[in-house]
């Protein structure tokens, strides 16, 4: 219990320190007392020293980003381990259950179909709709007789993201205009410029109350994972009920955050892996942990994105590749040495 | 009980009650496997029902059933690091509400169930270091913290050496005694079943073949028409079962039924 809470402390610690660093760094370098004061500014009585383009940078550019940053890096991180426990798959990610085809979709059919043009969140909205409608079909195409096999929810994941792909691919190919295929292209690469305060309403409270909502099932998601299938329904699990309950929710924060943020690769991955490393498979530190991590991991990322090239940004999508290719061969690496030990 | 391959209309009447222990035998495919998952209610009949205490099993939540019911798998999964201790807790699961933490209670069973099982000293590992034999142990650990009043087990000695499965029954079959716990163990070795199991259910073919003490239902004949095998059936003193020697397997038969 006590190690539970100081890896959680640590965390939330580790994300407080990203935030702030990030807050600091840009294409306009603002001095740390600035920052401070422009967060403290909003209480009353305090009176500091901030200057107005300082506290324009900070307040509404940076930290609505930041934030966005945050949860959707934390929201995709749960959203992984999630996904992992339910699998018994440390190789799952949220893409496994259509997400980032549906979402892919979603947003270039919107573009090259003119329909983003007509209000500013139908591209969002495209994105959600068929992020999550594309989990839905394959979670039907999965269920007979009232059971999910895992193995069929896999192959029915395969195949809709194939096929949705393909679709995609075919949308982007008929495209004329370049700057608009330029801009789809950015969005399927991942990236949170140009997202602010309305971009975060709009995300946070679908994302952070489902991802509350996952926490609850830690205990479940530990039987499953430690027993399996049946071990967990001898334990008392309603394993139906349990996993239409978690590929819901799952859906709905996954869909909600990669609607805004365009599909962003390897942190539900990575980040549950590397927090099981650190912390063990108990769900109950699992969970939260990832999310903290998660949500450290990609405000580091965007931060890296933001401020590693003088010219451009960076495709969030590319950094976090980059940094994940290096961990994944350095968990191949242990895995390796673990098995000729042995 | 309804099986593709099996002739259609086999069926199973079969009462357990409190302070039996029932072993469960027959040869592969006979349906011993079935029979626990349906007792506990992992799988649904295709006909007739089953109860427990009196009430329909099918009309039980899984926790409620759960919280009666204990099986033990052949085959414990290890892809995930648990400490065997945390395992073992996970059994108090069904008593436990959803927003309940672990009990001085819960944690008290655990830590006896361990002991009863010789794995106490296993608590803080991870089970995927452990060996087979050791996991089985876990699950049985994890099964007794459960405080069933069924205990199921499949084949719970397939993978223990001789110490630990003489241990494992002469703990089931004391707590059989001692607290009223029925439990219904499938085995293969036939003279453990019939040294630990005041009653032997010998099935095959999806149906019952035989119901009673073991020297009424390990005969030769039965030996021979069931398992295809010749084999000398004596009484054994020492143990208070029978000591069966297999002699050779019986020719196959054509058969037109």
């Amino acid at each position: 219990m006590k190690r539970r809470a100081r890896t959680l402390g640590v965390l939330v610690v580790v994300l407080a320190l990203s935030v702030f660093a990030a807050l600091l760094s840009g294409s306009v370098s603002v001095p740390a007392r600035a920052v401070a004061a422009a967060l403290i500014e909003p209480v009353p009585g305090v009176d500091f020293e901030v200057t107005p383009s300082q506290r324009a940078i900070v307040v509404h550019l940076r930290l609505p980003r930041v934030l966005l940053a945050a949860v959707v890096g934390g929201s995709l991180a749960l959203s992984g381990a999630v996904l992992q426990g339910l699998f018994r798959n440390p190789m799952a990610d949220p893409g496994i259950i259509g997400i980032s085809s549906g979402a892919a979709f979603g947003a270039v059919f919107a573009v090259t179909s003119g329909l983003a043009l007509t209000r500013p969140w139908t591209l969002p909205l495209c994105a959600f709709v068929v992020a999550t409608a594309t989990t839905f079909a394959i979670y039907r195409l999965a269920t007979r007789g009232g059971r999910t096999p895992l193995a069929a929810l896999l192959l029915a994941g395969l195949a809709l993201s194939a096929l949705l792909s393909a679709l995609t691919s075919f949308l982007l190919g008929l495209a004329q205009n370049l700057l608009i295929l330029r801009e789809l292209i950015f969005w399927l690469l991942g990236g949170l410029d140009g997202r602010g305060w309305p971009h975060l309403r709009l995300v946070a409270l679908p994302a952070l109350a489902g991802s509350a909502a996952l926490f609850l099932f830690a205990r479940d998601l530990n039987l499953l994972a430690a027993s399996g299938e049946e071990g967990a329904r001898s334990l008392g699990v309603e394993l139906q009920r349990l996993k239409r309950w978690l590929l819901v929710v799952t859906a709905l924060v996954t869909g909600a955050v990669v609607s805004v943020s365009g599909t962003i690769g390897f942190v539900g991955l990575l980040v549950p892996h590397a927090v099981r490393l650190v912390a063990g498979p108990d769900h109950r530190v699992l969970l939260p942990a990832s999310f903290l991590g998660g949500a450290s991991f990609l405000v580091l990322a965007d931060l890296l994105a933001r401020t590693l090239s003088p010219r451009e940004e960076l495709r969030l999508g590319v950094v976090t590749a980059a940094v994940g290719v290096p961990f994944f061969l350095f968990l191949l690496q242990r895995h390796r040495a673990y098995a000729e030990a042995v | 009980m309804g099986w593709a391959q099996w002739p259609a209309g086999r069926s199973v009447d079969l009462a357990i009650g409190a302070g039996e222990m029932v072993g469960l035998i027959g040869p592969n495919g006979a349906g011993k496997t079935t029979l626990l998952r349906l007792m506990a209610r992992l799988l649904a009949p295709t006909g007739g029902a089953l109860w427990l205490d009196g009430a329909a099993l099918a009309t039980l939540s899984q926790r409620a059933v759960a919280r009666h019911v204990a099986v033990v798998a052949q085959a414990a999964p290890a892809d995930f690091a648990f400490a065997a201790g945390d395992v073992v807790r996970m059994g108090r699961h069904p008593h436990r509400g959803r927003f309940e933490g672990e009990s001085a209670e819960d944690e008290a069973i655990a830590r006896a169930a361990m002991t009863m099982t010789d794995t106490a000293t296993l608590a803080g590992r991870p089970i995927t270091e452990l060996s087979a034999g050791e996991r089985q142990r876990v699950s049985l650990a994890r099964a007794l913290a459960q405080a069933p009043r069924l205990l199921l087990l499949d084949e719970p000695t397939a993978n223990l050496d001789p110490r630990h499965q003489i241990k494992g029954l002469e703990c089931i079959r004391r707590l059989v005694r001692e607290t009223r716990m029925a439990a219904v163990a499938a085995l293969h070795d036939l003279e453990l079943a019939s040294r630990y199991c005041a009653r032997l259910v010998l099935m095959d073919f999806g149906a019952v073949v035989a119901d009673g003490p073991p020297v009424e239902v390990l005969t030769p004949e039965r030996l021979r028409t069931v398992y295809g095998v010749v084999a000398h059936v004596v009484p054994n003193a020492a143990t208070g079962g029978l000591s069966i020697t297999v002699l050779e397997a019986v020719e196959e038969e054509a058969t037109t039924s």
